[in-house]
């Protein structure tokens, strides 16, 4: 830290999430007003348990690199730092691993001069299991059972990091940081709390900034979000001057991802945003103020795990034919009935459905997206799409299963039709996906412990 | 002991493809009726060109197992030949070598000893170069351009065997033929006409058989049909109790995968089924007179190749907002707008749009018959949208989908304000790969005077 900063904190949002993309003349405008830092969220759980398993991201690494080219070499013109939260989707070692690459690499490309912090969010197993033992792993509502054999085959545990361990980066005098796993809002609530800015604004302010401009009127793109936080409220605004914020905009962005949007739960703490009062500054930029943090009486820090879940294949195919689409329901039972039977005559006894493979049917045009949620019953439609999903111990049996429904599926009589028809347009060949290993989150606990840093260890690693 | 060979050469097709099954009960009933043979067709064109590219079987190993031991134990016990046609789907030599392993197991597993003639069909590159050459390969309708350039980039093209092949197998002494890429009528038109019965209903019936049971009034699955033929005529009847044929039901299977129901063209000449009579013997038999067969001036083989096309990832996510579905093709042309621009943001120049295709299909709408879709109005309250992008390497393909995705999750609408998520991605990642895949480059037929010489046929005395 050079000198205290008093009167305001001002920061950037890159993006939603890094790789998502933003303008370049948007970050020039931000760049012009000076932020003191700037941030971007660099991943989430909404895309699902198999990045998290896997190791993948789920932006491509260019459009990764392309747009933390344009934060780092903002952050170095003006010489302020860049925080990155949960790299590469997931923020686990390979994804961290991944973003830290194309760090590398720019470093590299730019002929720049970097110490980089590098925050580490996946978890030791021993160490779970310690804390495990010692009941300091509490459950969240709904959670699945925990114990020691969860712990032993997830593929991979992270924790969600607080502002703690982005402060202790920045004291360190980091000029970015890439952090593991993060709560989006950590990222910005960091560095004005550090300064002594007052935990309400401060959170609200980055909950608002951890989505880039998603809580704008009338969305584009993804892209960059400004906000100038002080003692008593703050103020935000977006950097493309065809976006524009608006009391409810920024009000009804609460609602967004939250089960409760008055109050949000972090590692240290909740925001309360019962009191928050939003007022238009101008036509495009609003100020806020009243939000409240509320300090928890323990640190908490939250896992996210993610376990094997078995091979996957699935067979798309339409149905167009209005006969077959008047009867569906009874032709899918037949279908269904016709391979368990075919199932049973190749297979005998060998599998049993349920443990060595489970099929599940999927009709789009009925109620593909809700499932039993639909309220829609009756289906107005010429054509649905059909998904196959085949569910199995090995690749080999999700494959061969789809190849057997592939042909029953497509051959199915139906009374209105003599001879042979071929009901179901399959649009690929082989008519199947193979999805290859699938994952399923499998905790939703939180961690007990009163240092913040513990989980958390910091590498700070000089690049030039 | 062999059946005696009266006024009639009988016959059993066991399935309309090996490896989808037929009824115990329905083979063992034709063996009850003493077939001089049992045939069996294992392949086709029609599940696209992928297995012809890839090498790869198209039904699981244990189904063509299951299949295989029944025809070949039920040929045993009779002292017939059993003949498989097209083996392992696309009949080149991987898929040869697969089913005759699978044989091999058989073999051991049954304690038989068998006499096994191998009929091979993937053409080598340097004779076709000289065919070529030689003008002898000539192109059928609207076929592809065909050179030496196709033939050297094709994975792999075999050629289409007639019945001789299959004679010479016979004669060799062979109790199994497995042959690769065959006219799925040569395999059950070889035998009859090698004793002396004519080609005309030889043909006509081999026509019937080679789809199994599909040609009864009112198909169930896969199953058993056997055919009586005579000098003049020729009778069929499908083995399972439960299915009848009728004239109608027979003389409509004409009309089944060929362009012209009258004129079915093969390797030696062409059938003439205009005259062809069908009268009912009894409620579940067939009776065709009057089948003819013209021999061709020129003996020709026909080619099927496959070439690489290209990798390909699929991307499906359903819409359920009623207010997008209203706007459908005006969201839809706004997604493919914004999908260039972040191309572009992205890659700039080094990505130009000739190194990747991206092509939509809505289910729903028109996404089985597309710009043949009579129905020009969505009544659907569900869509299913798959992105199909097709580039030069798996990766880019999958970075443009992974691109794909965030667009479209979030593409605005004037209805909604702030950050929507208005497409269901059902999968993690959202993505299938598809992998390498392949076009068929050939619609070409090889003239040739020796019916054998693309077609080496190979015995291996098998078991004890």
């Amino acid at each position: 830290m050079t000198e205290p900063i008093t009167d305001e904190i001002r920061v950037v949002s890159g993006s939603s999430s890094l790789g998502l993309g933003f303008h370049e003349d948007s970050l020039n405008r931000a760049l012009a007003l000076k932020p003191h830092f700037i941030g971007c969220d660099g991943g989430s759980s909404d895309p699902g348990p198999t990045y998290l398993g896997r190791g993948l991201s789920s932006s491509p690494l260019s459009a990764i690199k392309r747009d933390l080219r344009l934060l780092v070499l903002g952050g170095q013109k003006n010489k302020i730092p860049v925080m990155i939260g949960s790299c590469g989707t997931a923020g686990g070692a390979p994804h961290l691993d991944r973003v830290f690459g194309a760090l590398k690499e720019i470093v590299k490309e730019e002929k720049l001069n970097l110490k980089v912090a590098l925050i580490h969010s996946e978890q030791d197993k021993d160490y779970l299991k310690e804390k495990y033992r010692a009941g300091k792993i509490h459950e969240l509502g709904n959670a699945p059972p925990f114990n020691e054999d969860i712990i032993d085959r997830s593929e991979r545990i992270v924790g969600c990091s607080g502002a703690e361990p982005f402060q202790k980066a920045l004291e360190m005098g980091a000029d970015v940081v890439l952090a593991g796993r993060a709560s989006d809002t950590a990222i910005f609530a960091s560095f004005p709390t550090l300064h002594g800015f007052p935990p309400g604004p401060a959170w609200h302010a980055a909950k608002i900034l951890e989505c880039g401009a998603a809580s704008v009127k009338q969305r584009k793109t993804p892209d960059c979000m400004f906000a100038w936080i002080r003692k008593d409220h703050f103020d935000v605004s977006p950097l493309d001057p065809d976006l524009a914020c608006s009391p409810q905009s920024i009000a009804s962005h609460s609602l967004y991802e939250n089960n409760d949007p008055f109050e949000i739960k972090e590692n240290a703490g909740t925001i309360n945003l019962t009191e928050a009062s939003y007022e238009a500054i101008d036509d495009r930029s609003v100020r806020v103020s009243g939000s409240q943090f509320i300090p928890a009486e323990i640190h908490t820090v939250k896992l996210e795990g993610a376990e094997f879940a078995g091979y996957q294949a699935i067979t798309p195919g339409s149905i167009r034919d209005p006969y077959i689409l008047e009867g569906y329901d009874e032709w899918l039972a037949r279908l269904k009935d016709k391979i368990k039977i075919r199932l049973d005559m190749i297979y005998s006894d060998s599998l049993k459905e349920g443990e060595d493979y489970s099929l599940n049917y999927k009709t789009y045009g009925r109620d593909g997206t809700m499932g039993p949620l639909e309220p829609v019953k009756v289906y107005d439609t010429h054509e649905y799409l059909m998904m196959f999903e085949v569910t199995a111990k090995t690749q080999k049996l999700a494959n061969d299963i789809s190849e057997i429904y592939h042909h029953q599926a497509l051959h199915l009589p139906i009374p209105k039709w003599n001879g042979l028809i071929s009901g179901v347009a399959f649009p690929y060949s082989p008519s199947y996906f193979e999805r290859g290993a699938i994952y399923r989150f499998n905790v939703h606990h939180v961690v007990e412990t009163p240092d913040p840093l513990e989980m958390f260890p910091i590498e700070l690693v000089e690049l030039s | 002991m062999a059946p005696s060979l009266d006024d009639e050469f009988r016959i059993v097709s066991a399935s309309g493809m090996m490896g989808t099954g037929f009824l115990e009960s329905s083979l063992e009933r034709a063996l009850e009726f003493k077939p001089h043979a049992i045939g069996c067709d294992s392949g086709s064109s029609d599940p696209g060109p992928s297995y012809l590219g890839s090498g790869k079987m198209a039904f699981p190993a244990a189904s063509m197992k299951r299949d295989l031991r029944l025809i070949v134990l039920g040929a045993q016990k009779l002292g017939v030949p059993a003949l498989i046609g097209s083996c392992g789907m696309a009949g080149g030599e991987p898929h040869l070598q697969e089913i005759f392993g699978i044989l091999k197991e058989i073999v051991k597993e049954e304690g038989l000893k068998l006499k096994v003639a191998l009929i091979h069909a993937e053409q080598d590159k340097d004779y076709l170069k000289q065919k070529l050459k030689d003008g002898k390969i000539k192109p059928l309708g609207n076929a592809p351009e065909f050179n030496d350039a196709v033939i050297d980039r094709s994975e792999r093209i075999v050629g289409v065997i007639g019945a001789e092949p299959f004679q010479k197998a016979v004669e060799m002494g062979a109790d199994v033929v497995l042959a690769g890429r065959a006219s799925d009528t040569a395999i059950f038109a070889s035998m009859p006409m090698m004793n002396g019965f004519g080609e005309g209903p030889s043909w006509h019936a081999a026509k019937i058989l080679e789809c199994g049971s599909a040609s009864v009034k009112q198909r169930k699955t896969p199953d058993c049909m056997f055919a009586w033929i005579r000098k003049d005529h020729f009778e069929v009847m499908a083995m399972d109790p439960d299915l009848e044929c009728s004239p109608q039901s027979i003389a409509s299977h004409s009309l089944y995968e060929n362009a012209d129901p009258f004129e079915i063209v093969e390797n030696s000449g062409t059938m003439q089924i205009k005259d062809a009579i069908y009268e009912a013997v009894d409620d579940k038999k067939v009776r065709v007179r009057k089948s003819g067969y013209k021999h061709a001036p020129q003996y020709t083989v026909k080619l099927e190749g496959a070439e690489l096309a290209g990798y390909q990832t699929v991307t499906f996510g359903s819409i359920r907002d009623p207010y997008m579905i209203r706007q459908y093709d005006d969201w839809l042309a706004r997604l493919k707008v914004k999908m260039k621009e972040r191309i572009k943001m992205v890659y700039g120049d080094t990505l130009s749009e000739d190194d990747y295709a991206m092509n939509y299909r809505t289910y729903g709408k028109d996404g089985t018959m597309g710009s043949l879709e009579p129905t020009t109005e969505i009544t659907a309250h569900e869509l299913c949208l798959c992105c199909e992008i097709t580039a030069n390497s798996q990766e880019l393909a999958t970075a443009l989908a992974g691109m794909y995705r965030h667009q479209a999750l979030h593409l605005p609408i004037p209805e909604w304000q702030g950050l929507i998520t208005g497409v269901a991605f059902p999968y993690n990642p959202p993505y299938l790969e598809r992998g390498a895949f392949y076009r068929f480059n050939t619609h070409h037929v090889v003239e040739t005077d020796d019916p054998f010489e693309m077609f080496p046929i190979e015995i291996i005395e098998l078991g004890a």
